[in-house]
């Protein structure tokens, strides 16, 4: 018996070991994601490949912790669109539409791209993360970590995500709903970098997603111009 | 006519001036051009006041700039409309929009100037605003007129905020109390956020009014909103021994309260489905419509005289046609479609009228869009829907010169 409770002991205590593990290595790579900073303002080009053609677009986007703004700059028709987010709540206003309107986080922005794609990312806040082996991508050793969403009410259900070993940020995702289906995947370039408390880090510079169904539709974000700042908070308003 | 190449020429000085000013600035100009039908004129004793033509054309250019400089942002939006009704006199010119935005410091924001001043998450109507409650009632692209405010927000962090809002003017807007003063507290939390708001006119008569909504999952989202306040003052006819039968009274409203409740589901292919019912406390009772209605069929089949005057006087009265319960859906195409769509309908379930809104737009490259609105209601001569405008198409094209 007294074997038993040792080898249980064991168990549970690496299993709570592996999880806060998987825990932190997340926690490092949203930082490269905008998560965990004191706030950010950056710039990205979203373009989306699909049936239609291809279609560029570029938003100026400040963030503060899970709230951000997102404004259009180009192109021209898109000009003084823009989407906030606080928290979970979503407005999305565009000429022509007379007044900011809710929106779910299912509601795209273009392509693949999905409302939080846009936003500083903060996986540990919206997910619960155990690791589920390793993995090679591109040469580079990487840790898959299985994230369970916390709520119904964030962007997806569910996320195996391949995190650098050596530089821990996130180098590859997958995307699946309820059902468990594969809907899209991504990957990510780090060619930024931030300074934050003294220390430089590397930061997000591209991410590319491609859906699972038809791999010819594919949407780039391209981010530049990012630093970090504390957004003036009343640039979070609605009414406009 | 010699207001449209003047404006013109403002327009292209501006975008010629503004390409050394950077991305700050946007310019737009759209050009509508609308077609509404009427009923047969016999046929509507409504028309018997308004008088309007069975086909009716209007053009309107609606050019706007807008843009901001560091701490300083603003709109300048004026507008140019000919209408067929006006036998060929000048285009009306006015400005619809022109406020200036500052941040003196962070968390700060005062604004002053004509706008258009819209909140509320319901799609259809917006109870919690008290400025603007019909803000989106009609097809939303056509424009509501600018009323003149002055606004400070205090922002201390992006989920809490506080407006003091005080209308100063009723701008291009016509009717209705001159002065409202507002103040305004926002709530925004994980998943939910909530609006409270006290209002009170030139009279001291105090309005509560509030917003919420939640964000149930990923593809739902519930809203509400409410408000309770004193019911403007209705003029309804009563039968009397007079000359035409009937006298009109003025009555002083009781409080009421107005409240919409509604949901926006967000299919995975990107269409929103919108569906809202509503309570209008202002609008009219079943018994003050059937006398409305008995009253105008009287006095529209009298010869034109005090029973013309009478008539139009009662069509004048705030509340009509407005009844008090109605249910409403919209369907939207995903925002990000080249070719965006818009269905809606508005069904007054006490006089059986409705309303249907189509809209498609098309984008022509990143600088011009074509849209199309076509408008058709439903219901009998003495319906909300049925007494005015029978359909109506409006098109529109818009280029976005910056």
């Amino acid at each position: 018996m007294k074997h038993v409770l040792i080898l249980l002991c064991l168990v549970l205590g690496t299993a709570a070991h592996a999880a806060t593990d998987a825990q932190a290595l997340l926690a490092e790579s949203d930082r490269a994601r905008g998560g965990h900073l004191p706030g950010l303002s950056w710039t990205i080009q979203i373009s989306s490949v699909d049936g239609d053609g291809q279609t560029v677009q570029t938003m100026a986007v400040i963030a503060q912790d899970a709230d951000s703004r997102a404004d259009y700059t180009a192109p021209a028709k898109l000009k003084g669109q823009f989407v906030v987010m606080l928290g979970r709540n979503m407005w999305f206003a565009r000429w022509g539409l007379q007044k900011p309107v809710p929106i779910s986080p299912r509601q795209r922005l273009i392509g693949q791209a999905a409302n939080g794609d846009i936003a500083a990312t903060n996986y540990l806040d919206d997910y619960n993360a155990s690791l589920a082996g390793e993995d090679t991508v591109d040469g580079e050793q990487c840790v898959i970590l299985q994230l369970v969403a916390k709520t119904k009410s964030v962007t997806y259900d569910r996320i195996r995500y391949w995190v650098s070993s050596t530089r821990k940020v996130g180098v590859k995702a997958e995307f699946f709903t309820v059902s468990g289906r594969l809907f899209k995947s991504a990957r990510f370039e780090y060619g930024n970098t931030i300074g934050h408390e003294g220390r430089t880090y590397p930061f997000i510079s591209r991410m590319q997603i491609v859906d699972a169904i038809n791999a010819q539709n594919r949407t780039t974000m391209d981010y530049s111009r990012v630093a970090v700042c504390r957004p003036d908070p009343s640039r979070f308003e609605l009414v406009q | 006519m010699r207001t449209w190449p003047l404006l013109a020429a403002l327009v292209l000085a501006a975008s010629a001036e503004a390409e050394g000013v950077g991305d700050d600035l946007s310019i737009r100009s759209e050009l509508q051009v609308e077609r509404a039908q009427t009923q047969s004129w016999a046929d509507s004793p409504f028309n018997r006041v308004s008088q309007l033509h069975d086909d009716q054309w209007s053009a309107e250019w609606l050019p706007e700039l807008d843009g901001h400089f560091e701490q300083i942002e603003g709109a300048v939006k004026p507008r140019l409309l000919d209408e067929t009704e006006a036998g060929g006199a000048d285009p009306d010119l006015w400005l619809n929009e022109c406020w200036v935005r500052i941040r003196p410091c962070d968390g700060l924001s005062l604004q002053g100037g004509r706008e258009v001043l819209l909140w509320g998450p319901a799609m259809f109507w917006n109870p919690s605003n008290p400025f603007y409650p019909e803000n989106n009632r009609a097809n939303p692209y056509v424009e509501l007129a600018g009323r003149d405010f002055i606004r400070a927000r205090w922002q201390p962090s992006p989920a809490v905020s506080l407006s003091v809002i005080s209308e100063i003017g009723r701008g291009h807007d016509i009717g209705g109390a001159a002065r409202r003063d507002a103040i305004r507290l926002d709530w925004a939390g994980e998943s939910a956020s909530a609006a409270v708001l006290a209002s009170a006119d030139r009279t001291g008569a105090v309005g509560w009014s509030g917003w919420t909504q939640w964000t149930a999952n990923s593809a739902l989202v519930i809203y509400g909103e409410a408000a309770v306040s004193m019911r403007p003052p209705v003029t309804l006819p009563e039968t009397s021994a007079g000359q035409t039968g009937w006298q009109l009274e003025n009555q002083n409203g009781d409080r009421t309260l107005k409240s919409i409740a509604g949901s926006a589901y967000t299919f995975s292919n990107g269409w929103t489905l919108n569906l809202e019912a509503w309570r209008d406390g202002d609008g009219l009772s079943k018994g003050e419509a059937r006398r409305v209605e008995q009253a105008t069929d009287f006095l529209s089949a009298q010869p034109a005289g005090p029973a013309c005057a009478q008539l139009g006087a009662l069509l004048d009265s705030a509340p009509v046609p407005y009844r008090r319960d109605y249910s409403g859906f919209q369907l939207m195409s995903a925002s990000d479609a080249k070719t965006g769509w818009l269905l809606r309908y508005t069904f007054n379930l006490d006089d059986g009228s409705g309303e249907a809104v189509a809209l498609i737009k098309r984008d022509l490259g990143d600088r011009v869009q074509v849209w199309v609105s076509l408008t058709e209601r439903e219901g009998s001569r003495a319906a909300e829907f049925g007494r005015w405008v029978r359909s109506s198409s409006l098109l529109g094209l818009t280029w976005f010169i910056r």
